[in-house]
């Protein structure tokens, strides 16, 4: 006799850790994500620092410039986010269709990455963009 | 110009570690399989002749006859050792505790031929004796026996002796249904437990003189035992057959870590391009510069082609550190799963990182470096000129070619890898179309949002403004959080399936070979217990000879993993069942299912195992069952959904088909799904007394 | 009397813009020598820079022969183009264009290192030279950090750090104040006669003009006097 309960019970177990490890690695993709946006900010560092120097030029407050900054990346983060959901759904039903298993989506889950996929560019993207937001004012309009 | 490439690199170096972070993590995740892997081979090899606990071993489900008594006599020349082990599923019970199932093994005392049977307190089988067993540790971490305490198998009564920690041909971190008990082979008679017709394997193992060459002289052997025992029930193994097949096993499994890693791959190499262009066009004023100042486009292209190369074998330098941690890290834990790896630095790991990534940074900026130093000078200032074509192509073929030989290093197989790498093009296709549609309706949000506050509105534009930079961003991060979700996904959708509360009509609890004598009280007892329907189904043990009229075991050294692996399966032991309809979790696909009481032999093939056995509808299947030759012609191809957790089989037979009733050792046994009463769960351990 | 460093037989230069072809360059004569200065003048559009740029070697004409060091260098590849403007040819621009990530030292030395010079000759001469220009305590800076007149002298260090035949300056005094455009002038100037270089500036600064004393002014792409 072969206690089914038991049994799945060992193999859910060994598959969770199986899971938890590659999920760990999707974790790091969206390491990759994060890398990629601040060096991207960063890299248009010029560009932005003109973009801000106008802006202040013209009237803005410093809040108001980062306030764009930070309007910009969290759209960026939304886009990201519904684009991700989107793909998670198409994706994933492929997934399970391959594995044989039930399509079943955690909808908190995807409720917490749409929102950390909201506010990961937004941290990452303002701390990488600071310094274009410091720079002098006369120094990047020169620049131009 | 070298220095100047140094300069140039030195004195941009964020731009650099960028470039350079891009590629780390996916090639860093690359060399941790690939180290792992070549660990697991190596441990593998390693242990490739404890694997069988000797050399050569053949085995069987039915005891041996004088023509295989013979055949070994001939084979134990002076300096060769042979032992002997018998197998078997029973259950096990201590006084105040609840019956358990183990798989108990009944050895003479050379066993192991090979490998080292691991046992506290030390000794191995010199603890066996008359009276006496050794418990693996998961009886003593899961049923609290110790060594001394009493334990009863069948009609007798032993006393646990000692634990065994490592037993060499338990598997390579084999997945055990019962843990292991062993007993000495002169104690099995008095069990009564081999009279009831069990599943029991009996092996007879063979160990070479040490003089003999390892793998000439088992090859010889096993060729002469197969030529002296023809007979399909008996399996002849030699240690160098279970190699390929663990190293292949292991290969597959780490598939969705090398996806993944290649996912990451992509990820990083699409923001590497992005951070290449914008660096590459920023530079292209000082590139003017020096061919005002008298350098060729052919130099400048050198130069920056340098710089990018050395940004991309930066990257592979990071991975190759980051992998090699995190294997390490990695084959520190495995002997936590009953694996011990001994990760060494892999130098063609190494060296495939760093040329994946020189690859991936030359293939994804080489069109842009070109069209940039070939421009005109004075046109320094003005917009670039579009790629060079031919190179543009070069580029990309580069890149993927890079990326597919590190999809075939990991999984083995062509097929695999291209397979493999169409389905990350296609999730990368399907993200990156998502993407584009995002920024267009942010782009018209934009332009038509006046209700929304000037700085929101003017950082939706600038996003809109900047498309190729704000479409890789969108890319990086929607394809980062798409695979999150998706492993998310999988994960719940796996332990759905996996819940036995959950599932519609699951059973939680099966009877195993439950003999012809016993099923009335089988069914009666389930029948006390079960909250819903219990099903039996007739089994029986049986070996496939032939295919089409060509036998399956003689064929000649298999050509790649899918070749060995339908070897295996057709070679493979299988459960047979009859029946007069398909269950309510099979759904036929493909040929018709035959009518109840039809007179033909007809045989049903689940899907899976047709396609990866490589039969197809018509081929006729002639199994060896219990000595009886039965031949069907496969009329039917089934979907199983295997979750359902019914009593599901490869291969059904028609009724036509089944055994003559029935005589001890022979009869088919049954195997039962009942539905136990969701809070009956721990009475499901009072229902093992009667099954034995 | 030696061969001209550079001399320009009837140029033509053309462009194609639709179905319509104009002609920038229409027959231009000139030749400067060792030595020598010139002022190539004229209003904007005149083709003062298509001239510079095949005075260079980094556009080819049309028509008409350029002859470098006496030679026909109509058929010269780009590749021998550049090892000519490596070896014989100094350049300055109106926008000094440095190598914003490298040090004035390392600007100035640049040449010198193309040529195959071991850097720490190629530093020491460049040094040497940044001194004579007044820079000798900015060498380390990178040119964000310099002032636009301190840029040009970098600019003009570069371009006689080879000892070059020939300088070709591109409105080198365009982007700066009067007193720091006849500095720069002044230093350029200083070098030609030092060096002996031919010195070959297109301007549309009459003062400058007039410095460099021998003037072709260019109009509708012709050489008017």
């Amino acid at each position: 006799m072969i206690d089914a309960a038991a049994l799945l019970t060992r193999a859910r177990e060994t598959l969770n850790l199986l899971l938890a490890a590659i999920g760990a690695l999707a974790g790091f993709c969206v390491v990759v994500g994060a890398v990629v946006t601040a060096g991207l900010v960063a890299l248009g560092r010029d560009e932005r620092a003109a973009d801000a120097a106008l802006e202040r030029a013209l009237g803005w407050t410093a809040a108001e410039t980062a306030r764009a900054d930070a309007a910009e990346l969290a759209a960026l983060g939304a886009l990201a986010g519904a684009s991700a959901a989107a793909a998670a759904v198409g994706l994933g039903w492929a997934v399970a269709r391959r594995l044989a298993v039930p399509f079943a989506a955690d909808w908190r889950e995807v409720l917490a990455l749409f929102v950390a996929a909201a506010v990961l560019p937004v941290a990452v993207g303002l701390v990488a963009g600071a310094p274009a937001r410091r720079a002098a004012v006369m120094d990047a309009l020169r620049r131009e | 110009m070298r220095r100047l490439a140094w300069r140039l690199a030195w004195r941009q170096w964020p731009r650099f570690l960028f470039f350079a972070a891009c590629l780390s993590l996916g090639t860093g995740f690359l060399v941790a399989v690939a180290h792992l892997l070549s660990a697991t081979d190596r441990a593998v090899a390693a242990r490739a002749r404890d694997l069988l606990a000797g050399d050569v071993q053949v085995s069987s489900g039915r005891p041996f006859g004088a023509r295989e008594e013979a055949a070994f006599s001939s084979a134990l020349v002076p300096g060769r050792a042979a032992t002997r082990a018998t197998s078997f599923a029973s259950m096990l019970s201590s006084a105040g505790r609840a019956p358990f199932l183990v798989s108990v093994k009944a050895v003479a005392p050379a066993y192991p031929l090979r490998g080292a049977l691991v046992t506290e307190p030390k000794g191995g089988t010199a603890l066996l004796g008359p009276g006496m067993a050794l418990a693996e540790r998961a009886i003593a971490l899961q049923h609290g026996i110790k060594p001394g305490d009493k334990v009863r198998l069948g009609a007798i009564e032993l006393t646990v002796a000692g634990l065994i920690d490592k037993e060499p041909d338990r598997g390579f971190a084999a997945f055990a249904f019962a843990p292991r008990l062993m007993i000495a082979a002169e104690d099995l008679p008095r069990t009564k437990l081999l009279g009831l017709g069990a599943r029991t394997r009996f092996t007879w193992t063979l160990r070479l003189a040490d003089a003999e060459d390892p793998a000439a002289a088992s090859a010889a052997l096993k060729k002469s035992l197969e030529a002296a025992l023809p007979e399909p029930h008996l399996s002849i193994e030699s240690w160098a057959d279970s190699e390929p097949t663990i190293r292949d096993g292991l290969r597959r499994s780490a598939l969705f870590f090398t996806v993944l890693s290649l996912a990451a791959l992509l990820l990083g190499g699409a923001g590497l391009r992005a951070g290449l262009t914008l660096f590459l066009d920023a530079q292209a004023e000082t590139m003017g510069l020096l061919r005002c100042l008298g350098a060729s486009a052919a130099e400048v292209e050198r130069l920056y082609s340098a710089l990018c190369v050395g940004a991309g074998l930066l990257g592979g330098l990071g991975g190759s550190l980051l992998g090699w941690g995190v294997a390490a890290l990695a084959g520190s834990q495995a002997p936590r799963f009953g694996v011990e790896l001994l990760v060494r630095p892999d130098a063609a790991a190494f060296l495939e990182a760093l040329g994946l990534s020189a690859a991936l940074a030359w293939g994804l900026s080489a069109a842009r470096v070109r069209a940039l130093a070939a421009r005109a000078p004075l046109d320094a200032l003005r917009s670039a000129p579009p790629a060079p074509r031919g190179l543009l192509i070069a580029g990309w073929a580069a890149a993927a070619a890079a990326v597919l030989l590190a999809a075939w290093r990991r999984s083995g197989s062509a097929e695999d890898a291209l397979k493999l790498s169409l389905a990350l093009a296609g999730g990368a296709l399907v993200v990156e179309l998502l993407s584009r549609a995002a920024l267009l309706g942010a782009e018209k949000l934009a332009s038509r949002s006046a209700s929304l506050s000037l700085p929101v509105r003017h950082g939706l534009r600038r996003l809109v403004r900047r498309p190729a930079s704000s479409r890789v961003m969108l890319f990086t991060l929607a394809g980062g959080f798409a695979l999150l979700a998706v492993v998310g996904t999988a994960r719940e959708g796996l332990s759905r399936s996996l819940a036995p509360s959950r599932a519609d009509n699951a059973p939680d609890l099966f009877l195993v070979d439950v003999q012809s004598a016993q099923l009335e009280r089988a069914r009666a007892l389930a029948g006390r217990r079960s909250r819903g329907e219990t099903v039996f189904a007739p089994l029986v043990r049986a070996r496939l000879t032939l295919i089409d009229g060509r036998p399956v075991r003689r064929e000649g050294a298999p050509r790649g993993a899918d070749e060995r692996e339908r070897g295996r399966l057709r070679a493979r032991e299988y459960n047979l069942t009859y029946a007069d309809a398909p269950n309510p979790s099979e759904t036929i696909v493909a040929g018709k299912f035959w009518a109840p009481g039809a007179g033909r032999a007809e045989a049903s093939v689940e899907k899976g195992f047709l396609e990866r056995a490589g039969l197809k509808l018509g081929s006729r299947l002639t199994f060896d069952v219990q000595g009886r030759e039965v031949e069907a012609a496969v009329t039917s191809v089934r979907e199983v959904e295997w979750a359902a957790m019914r009593p599901n089989f490869f291969v059904t037979l028609s009724p036509t088909c089944s055994p003559p009733r029935r005589r001890p050792g022979s009869a088919p046994s049954a195997r039962a799904a009942p539905r136990t009463p969701p809070p009956c769960a721990p009475t499901s351990r009072a229902l093992c007394p009667t099954s034995r | 009397m030696s061969a001209p460093v550079l001399e320009l037989r009837g140029v033509v230069k053309e462009f194609a813009s639709g179905s319509e072809v104009l002609r920038v360059l229409d027959g231009v004569d000139l030749s400067i020598k060792a030595g020598e200065t010139l002022a190539v003048a004229g209003p904007s559009g005149s083709g003062k820079s298509t001239l510079l740029g095949i005075m260079a070697g980094l556009e080819r004409p049309t028509s008409g022969s350029v002859l470098r060091d006496g030679r026909d260098a109509a058929r010269w590849s780009e590749d021998e183009a550049a090892l000519w403007r490596r070896r014989r040819l100094g350049f300055v621009f109106q926008t000094f264009r440095l190598v914003p990530t490298l040090s004035a030292l390392e600007n100035a030395s640049l040449p010198l290192e193309l040529l195959g010079a071991r850097p720490a000759d190629a530093e020491e001469q460049a040094a040497a030279l940044l001194g004579t220009l007044g820079l000798g305590g900015r060498l380390s800076h990178r040119p964000a950090q310099l002032s636009g007149g301190e840029q040009q002298r970098v600019a003009i260090a570069r371009a006689y750090v080879h000892k070059p035949a020939l300088i070709l300056a591109d409105e080198p005094t365009g982007s700066l104040d009067r007193a720091t455009a006849e500095r720069v002038l002044a230093a350029l100037l200083e070098l030609n006669a030092r060096a002996g270089t031919a010195l070959a500036v297109v301007t549309h600064d009459p003062a400058v003009a007039e410095a460099l004393g021998r003037t072709a002014r260019l109009e509708r792409g012709r050489v008017a006097a």
